[in-house]
């Protein structure tokens, strides 16, 4: 369904367009928590972590009417918080984990804004702004990152350290 | 920098995530999880949110009827007129253009077809007729669902063959006529509508669809499948459904010149042109909630000059078509070569 009419749906009538969400963002939403739970989580636990995504989803865009331009992005963003939160309460309760997943909860104290780190990923170009955002937003791993893109994973992580670098420079300067 | 960008999901805003939606939606491409998931979580989505669901059965097939109601639309079209045929071959992708929408309005539309249900073979599987819808006064749209539940069925209907072919019989005066790819009137297994190639996508089982012609008088109908262990399902069904009430015919839009934009509706695609026009340039359509769509930005929106007429009326050389995948019934304005038409 196109995005502008699930939001239409969504704000006419909540539970069928909450209904139709799901049917249609379910996998890749299912993606999105399995790639970021799936070493912690059983399959169980990752649907239930889907499910309770999109009531999030739905109750938040109740709040607001709905008034979002990008419904999957609106989700991904909702999925990752979640997920992130699923992910430590896992961690909490499991001495297998790898904690350094846990690095984006440290601030380093950068001196740009979020707005502006979007804006200068956006500005990298595809195919890096892709796999930054897969390697760092979505925590995709880099041979992962490379099967889906049809690139050897040595590729894949030239890639994130060159989109790195530039994405540094591209800031300074535009500081 | 690593650090700050994983920290992005926990500090983004809907405008920061608005700017990276083609970043953040291209993740998804590809992905896919069975039926029988999305339904577990659909079911449990609703629970929490206090929403009692909508039926299941429904939206089980719907899924994989998209493409064939679609396809079937795209028979429908290539039977209205040649023009039609060549603008459907200029498409590189039916549900492109239809999507979703065909499929739901055709639900809201009639939503009474899709309960009619034969149980055979000891409720290992069952048939459906549905869609069953009245478009343009003339043609009907029949989709035909094979659904089954238990391991048995589902290695029955997987073991169907696209060779195998529905057929759909029209009883018309005692007579009965075959709905086919809009050619043979005898009923001979070989004559009906292959089944999709991509029967066995999903573990419900197979679909299949077919249009033509219909003579409005008619009133009833039998869809008969013939399936390969020599089993014949015949199922009766009622072709009352007026889908598109007074609009079952060309409606036309006037502009304050008194020019007449003609728009005909066929199935939830309409089409229109503008006698002794010679343009191609529509700028938006609106509709009676207010929203506009535009051909550059409106998903289901094509447009295609020819100069090849499929209408006996057109006086122009210049043809123009649009189709859209919007009721016309809530088309209220359309803004086209710079005039405004209004629906009478």
């Amino acid at each position: 369904m196109e995005e502008k009419k699930l939001l239409r749906l969504l704000e006419q009538d909540p539970a069928k367009g909450l209904e139709a969400a799901v049917r249609e963002y379910a996998a890749y939403v299912y993606k999105i928590a399995h790639t970021r739970l799936s070493d912690v989580c059983r399959k169980e636990d990752i649907e239930e972590a889907v499910s309770d995504i999109f009531v999030k989803f739905w109750q938040s865009g109740q709040r607001s009417g709905f008034r979002i331009r990008s419904v999957k992005a609106y989700l991904a963003v909702i999925a990752e918080r979640h997920c992130i939160d699923v992910f430590r309460k896992a961690c909490r309760t499991s001495d297998s984990v790898d904690y350094d997943t846990l690095e984006n909860l440290i601030s380093d104290g950068s001196p740009y804004s979020d707005i502006e780190l979007a804006d200068a990923i956006k500005r990298l170009g595809e195919p890096d702004s892709i796999i930054l955002i897969r390697r760092f937003f979505f925590g995709q791993r880099s041979e992962d990152i490379g099967r889906e893109l049809g690139m050897k994973t040595n590729t894949v992580n030239k890639r994130v350290s060159r989109g790195l670098e530039k994405l540094r420079k591209m800031l300074e300067e535009d500081m | 920098m690593e650090n700050r960008l994983k920290r992005l999901p926990q500090t983004m805003n809907e405008a920061q995530a608005d700017m990276l939606s083609r970043e953040l939606s291209e993740f998804g491409e590809g992905a896919y999880i069975d039926d029988n998931t999305v339904r577990r979580i659909q079911s449990s989505v609703m629970r929490k949110a206090g929403i009692k669901m909508g039926k299941t059965d429904r939206t089980k097939v719907r899924k994989g009827r998209i493409a064939l109601i679609a396809a079937a639309a795209a028979l429908m079209m290539t039977s209205v007129t040649a023009g039609a045929a060549v603008i459907f071959g200029k498409r590189d992708s039916v549900e492109k253009y239809l999507g979703d929408s065909a499929v739901q309005n055709f639900d809201t539309v009639d939503p009474t077809k899709e309960e009619t249900v034969t149980k055979v073979k000891d409720g290992d599987y069952s048939m459906t007729i549905d869609s069953v819808v009245r478009m343009a006064g003339r043609v009907y749209l029949v989709g035909v669902t094979v659904t089954g539940e238990t391991d048995a069925a589902k290695n029955y209907i997987n073991s169907i063959d696209r060779n195998d072919r529905f057929n759909v019989m029209i009883m018309k005066q005692g007579t009965e006529t075959m709905i086919s790819d809009g050619q043979g009137l005898n009923v001979k297994r070989s004559d009906g509508f292959p089944l999709p190639e991509d029967k066995s996508v999903d573990e419900y089982g197979s679909i299949s669809s077919m249009t033509d012609f219909i003579d409005p008088v008619q009133t009833a109908a039998t869809a008969v499948a013939y399936l390969p262990d020599g089993t014949v399902i015949k199922q009766d069904f009622d072709l009352e459904a007026e889908l598109y009430g007074t609009y079952d015919t060309t409606v036309p839009y006037t502009d304050k010149d008194g020019r007449v934009l003609n728009v005909t509706p066929i199935g939830m695609i309409f089409d229109f042109y503008a006698e002794n026009e010679n343009s191609n340039d529509i700028d938006y359509l609106e509709f009676a909630d207010g929203s506009r769509d535009d051909p550059d930005t409106g998903l289901g929106f094509g447009t295609m000059q020819s100069n090849e007429s499929p209408r006996t009326e057109k006086t122009a050389p210049g043809y123009t078509l649009f189709w859209k995948t919007e009721d016309i019934g809530s088309l209220t304005h359309i803004h086209f070569f710079g005039s405004d038409y209004y629906r009478q």
